[in-house]
């Protein structure tokens, strides 16, 4: 993958994140910004928030042997992923922390990616 | 908004608007909150406070504005549910841009079967309708 601003330590997030990144802004300024309506407000966010982790997670789980270069780019995605979806929480009054299972998968997933992937191509080898 | 309009929803969506009938549908359900807020709130048989005037203590009343709550509740949730379906949707379809091709593009890993294990994925990542919502 190329980065328009030339060689830097972190890798830029993938295209797929950016898009989602996108549709996460049109959620929160198209409906969750234009209801007002109490704590099912922040109960609405949290949900779609939890969905989408939900669905992020399984689908990154099932990402076999990811390179060096590709276990730098889950890390760099998932970090986003929570800069992305903390915003949309906030505006409700509520935070990523209290999406609970979700979230503590994402977190999980983080250091499993790092971390087990490492032992597994060594035994692989 | 009408049954079958979460696909125009999509597509509005994408192209950064909301039709009028669309924000009026929000619209909607911020009154019918407001509504459920002056109902809960400023009347003691369905606050749970102990009421002031004998007349919310009657039980005609009392049965009364438990009906109206639950139908102000139903109607909110009918209102809401097909634009927080149609979000949850658009985002998951955002998620599952994970296909094969970027994919293994993205993150250099090995796909094979992936058309199979993505399609049966997707089912399972696929939106459960909102039944916890207003519980």
């Amino acid at each position: 993958m190329v980065d328009a601003n030339g060689p830097s330590a972190e890798p830029p997030v993938s295209r797929y994140l950016r898009d989602l990144q996108t549709r996460v802004a049109a959620v929160h300024t198209f409906i969750l910004s234009r209801l007002q309506c109490g704590t099912d407000q922040r109960a609405w966010s949290q949900q779609l928030a939890a969905h989408t982790l939900v669905a992020f997670v399984r689908h990154l789980s099932l990402i076999r042997r990811p390179s060096e270069a590709g276990k730098l780019q889950l890390a760099a995605d998932m970090a986003q992923m929570e800069l992305m979806l903390a915003p949309l929480l906030g505006a409700a009054g509520t935070s990523l922390s209290v999406l609970g299972a979700p979230y503590r998968a994402l977190r999980a997933f983080r250091y499993a990616a790092a971390a087990a992937g490492t032992s597994a191509n060594s035994k692989r080898h | 908004m009408e049954a079958g309009s979460t696909s125009m929803l999509q597509s509005d969506l994408t192209a950064g608007r909301l039709s009028e009938p669309q924000a009026h549908a929000l619209g909607v359900v911020n009154l019918l909150y407001a509504f459920y807020e002056l109902v809960t709130g400023g009347t003691p048989a369905v606050q749970g406070a102990p009421p002031s005037n004998p007349v919310w203590t009657r039980p005609e009343v009392v049965d009364a504005l438990r009906d109206a709550v639950q139908a102000l509740r139903q109607l909110i949730q009918t209102t809401v549910e097909p634009f927080l379906q149609t979000a949850a949707e658009y985002l998951t379809t955002a998620v599952a841009a994970i296909h094969k091709d970027n994919f293994a593009d993205e993150y250099a890993v090995d796909v094979e079967d992936w058309a199979v294990i993505f399609s049966q994925n997707n089912e399972l990542t696929s939106w459960t309708r909102p039944s916890r919502l207003f519980v």
